[in-house]
């Protein structure tokens, strides 16, 4: 069945909607109270710093022609490769529910008031799986789909905004809190590009390896620019000292924008890609962390254990009390754990893949 | 399996959720919100005009309704006042479409009323873009009283008025956003419409822009003047400046909103008169500041267009070039003494900034640390403004010279 393999637009389409919604949610608001104006190096610096590891698992994949869980088995054994399997598998989904869990806040706080986090979140998760349910082929064809309308809406946004009114001056200092810091955070929070090695799971569901680091290496450049060129525009519109304590730029922005005089208010036209952006996004982490289980421990069926698998992440999703709680305290944690593990992992499997073919010749 | 689909997709009209259920008849849409002290020692008076949608449309009963509906109460905050005045109001106080904050001069001059206007931020409701209003009355007063002529609706007084103000640079344009960025860069002056319906008793003849609300010798019409602004450092209000230092304030920013203003200067050969002109600012004020030098340089140039519309006195500056020249410096001089002493008003008498000029000190620090090291506000305090005017004449309307009729051909005729 090559014909219903991934490709590398699908995947691209992937990478751009998981990684590219980023600059919506809170992920902003853990960066501006640090970095402040200087807030758009970040992801350029954390792209470039990630590129080193990544370059050596693509390298890796390609050698070995396999997807993420069978080479870390194959190069560190079945016992050690598990724990480290596992380990990937804990990690993402622990991140994949407490963005779920925030992105059903965000909508509390800014859209739903009145309704209960968690039916907003029941609901969220379901749509996810229906769509996780069709496997890889589907939830890749529609991350495809339905990019162009979300990149055209966010354009939209930006060129909405920007003839609202912009102050360059705001991007000063340029440094920010200083040198150091920028380099210290961007290297902490290098994990919120760690989707270009996890997303490695579905190789097996490609049509060739090669295309995937093609679709990740292109993914990877388009999104660190794209991501840069939002968070120049909060600063730019609405100055590092206000960020500082705004919850949300993205819907702030959202809010702010008007076309003419008489059509004010209408965040909900944004909303709705939005929405359908991180349906996607959700979407392909259900299917991915579900695949990671099933081939960490040698489960055929991927699709039977989307069910238990949504059902976990619903439940560690109800755990954060709020969304400062949520994003602010766990995620952050885990993008700290998160950005240690995956800079390094990549060399220690370059080094057991050295060591075996040393001990393979020898 | 159809039948199925089929219910599942009728029940989709039935079975929407109960939560944040919004019908819009059960609405009521606050328009300008008015804040002032309570008489009793905690809380904010708080005033809500709310529209009527339905005033003005034949045939629903709103022919002869009121336009909008004004309350006044004690709450511990603007928020949960939405809740009291659902004692008397039948509809669900909503403040999505609310244009106009308005803050009484009096309140706005003690420490705490910027709190109780920054608290409410956190609301989804209320919008970075909401104007605020400071009136030199109560601000219950102000709503109450006033009543735009030619608008039957509150909200597109304001809505207007909001397209006028970029016009003439008479008031700032003063929203939320703006006040937040002020408050928590903690450098610069805000400046906030200011506001009046009650007529002051020093009456003045001024020209076009030299006014404060109030003292526009106005008959008929709206009573509410709306001219000048009021100046806040750090949101507490400290003075207010007129409509003409307003227009040069606006004009001194880095960034101009107002673009158009018409304006009349001296005629330089016949000094009775004066000749009006349309200033037109299409290119932004270049500053100069020199933070390493002590004390603080800032250099200001400021290109002007001028669109002569009006020369009362008959003398030929259109196609007498020396005369021209004699405009240009007449109105470069003049300006640039009345930008110089409102320069030496800020830095003497307030003591603030109100022309975000720390925007582009900025440029000159790399890290916050340096910047805040530097301190902005006491070094601007002592620092030596040097304030070029460029005069350039764009246009002379659609007449070339003076009229040739003297008194004596009058006569004749």
């Amino acid at each position: 069945m090559e014909k219903y393999k991934l490709g590398t637009r699908e995947m691209l389409a992937i990478i751009l909607l998981t990684i590219g919604t980023k600059f919506t949610d809170t992920t902003p608001n853990l960066l501006f109270p640090k970095t402040y104006m200087a807030t758009w190096m970040v992801p350029l610096l954390s792209a470039g710093m990630i590129a080193i590891p990544l370059i050596v698992l693509l390298n890796l994949l390609n050698k070995y022609q396999l997807g993420l869980v069978e080479l870390i088995k194959k190069l560190s054994g079945k016992f050690i490769g598990t724990i480290f399997s596992t380990f990937i598998f804990i990690f993402s989904l622990i991140v994949t529910a407490l963005l779920l869990s925030n992105y059903a806040k965000i909508l509390v706080t800014l859209y739903f008031p009145l309704t209960p986090d968690y039916a907003l979140l029941l609901v969220l998760a379901f749509t996810c799986f229906f769509i996780a349910y069709g496997g890889a082929y589907m939830v890749g064809r529609t991350a495809w789909i339905v990019l162009p309308y979300v990149k055209i809406a966010l354009g939209f946004l930006i060129i909405l905004s920007i003839t609202d009114g912009f102050d360059t001056d705001n991007l000063f200092p340029i440094f920010g809190k200083g040198v150091d810091v920028v380099l210290k955070q961007s290297f902490l929070q290098n994990s919120i590009f760690v989707e270009c090695m996890i997303l490695a799971t579905l190789i097996p569901f490609m049509k060739k390896v090669n295309q995937y680091s093609k679709a990740v290496t292109l993914g990877l450049i388009i999104v660190s620019i794209e991501m840069c060129f939002f968070y120049i525009v909060y600063i730019m519109v609405f100055d590092a000292y206000s960020l500082e304590n705004m919850l949300l730029p993205f819907q702030h922005l959202t809010r702010s924008v008007e076309l003419g005089r008489f059509i004010t208010n209408f965040e909900g036209y944004f909303l709705a890609f939005w929405l359908v952006a991180s349906l996607v996004k959700y979407s392909v982490y259900l299917f991915v962390i579900t695949h990671l289980f099933t081939q960490t421990f040698n489960i055929n069926s991927t699709k039977f254990h989307l069910i238990p698998i949504t059902i976990l992440v619903i439940l560690i999703g109800l755990f954060p009390e709020n969304i400062i709680k949520s994003s602010f305290f766990y995620r952050e944690t885990i993008l700290y754990v998160g950005s240690i593990f995956f800079v390094i992992f990549p060399f220690l499997l370059w080094i057991l893949s050295r060591y075996k073919k040393v001990s393979g010749t020898s | 399996m159809r039948k199925i689909s089929f219910i599942l997709v009728i029940s989709l009209f039935v079975l929407t959720g109960c939560w944040d259920k919004n019908e819009i008849e059960e609405q009521a849409l606050v328009i300008v919100m008015g804040l002032d002290d309570s008489e009793q020692d905690e809380g904010v008076s708080v005033t809500f005009q709310i529209a009527n949608p339905q005033v003005g449309i034949p045939n629903t009963g709103g022919e002869k309704e009121e336009a909008t509906e004004i309350i006044t109460f004690t709450a511990p905050d603007f928020i949960t006042a939405r809740d009291l005045a659902n004692a008397s109001v039948a509809r669900r106080i909503d403040f999505a479409h609310t244009k106009v904050i308005v803050i009484g001069e009096e309140f706005m001059k003690k420490e705490k009323a910027h709190k109780f206007l920054t608290s409410g931020i956190r609301d989804i409701e209320i919008r970075r873009d909401i104007k605020v209003i400071v009136s030199k009355e109560k601000a219950s007063e102000f709503i109450n009283k006033n009543d735009p002529k030619l608008e039957t609706r509150p909200h597109k007084f304001y809505d207007l008025m909001v397209g006028r103000w970029e016009e003439t640079g008479l008031v700032p344009l003063s929203d939320l956003q703006r006040f937040f960025q002020r408050i928590e860069s903690k450098n610069d002056g805000y400046l906030s419409i200011y506001a009046t319906t009650e007529k002051s008793d020093g009456k003045k003849y001024g020209n076009e822009d030299d006014y404060l609300p109030g003292q526009i010798d106005q008959q008929g019409g709206n009573t509410s003047q709306l001219i000048g602004s009021a100046l806040l450092r750090n949101g507490v209000m400290i003075g207010t400046l007129t409509g003409e230092e307003t227009r040069l304030a606006l004009n001194l920013r880095p960034i101009s909103i107002a673009k158009y203003m018409r304006v009349t200067y001296l005629d330089p050969l016949n000094p009775k008169y004066r000749i009006s002109a349309q200033l037109i600012k299409h290119r932004s004020t270049e500053i100069k500041v020199l933070t390493e030098e002590t004390p603080l340089k800032i250099k200001v140039r400021l290109p002007l267009d001028f669109n002569i519309s009006a020369v009362p006195s008959g003398e030929n500056y259109v196609t007498n070039f020396k005369n021209q020249e004699k405009l240009r410096n007449q109105i470069e001089e003049s300006l640039e003494k009345k930008f110089n002493e409102l320069v030496k008003k800020t830095q003497e008498e307030y003591k603030v900034n109100p022309f975000n000029w720390s925007h582009v000190a900025r440029r000159n620090f790399l890290t916050m640390q340096d910047y805040e090291a530097y301190n902005w506000n006491e070094k601007y305090l002592n620092a030596d403004v040097d304030i070029k005017v460029e005069v350039k004449f764009t246009g002379f309307g659609k007449q070339l010279g003076p009229p040739k009729v003297n008194d004596k051909e009058e006569s004749n005729d």
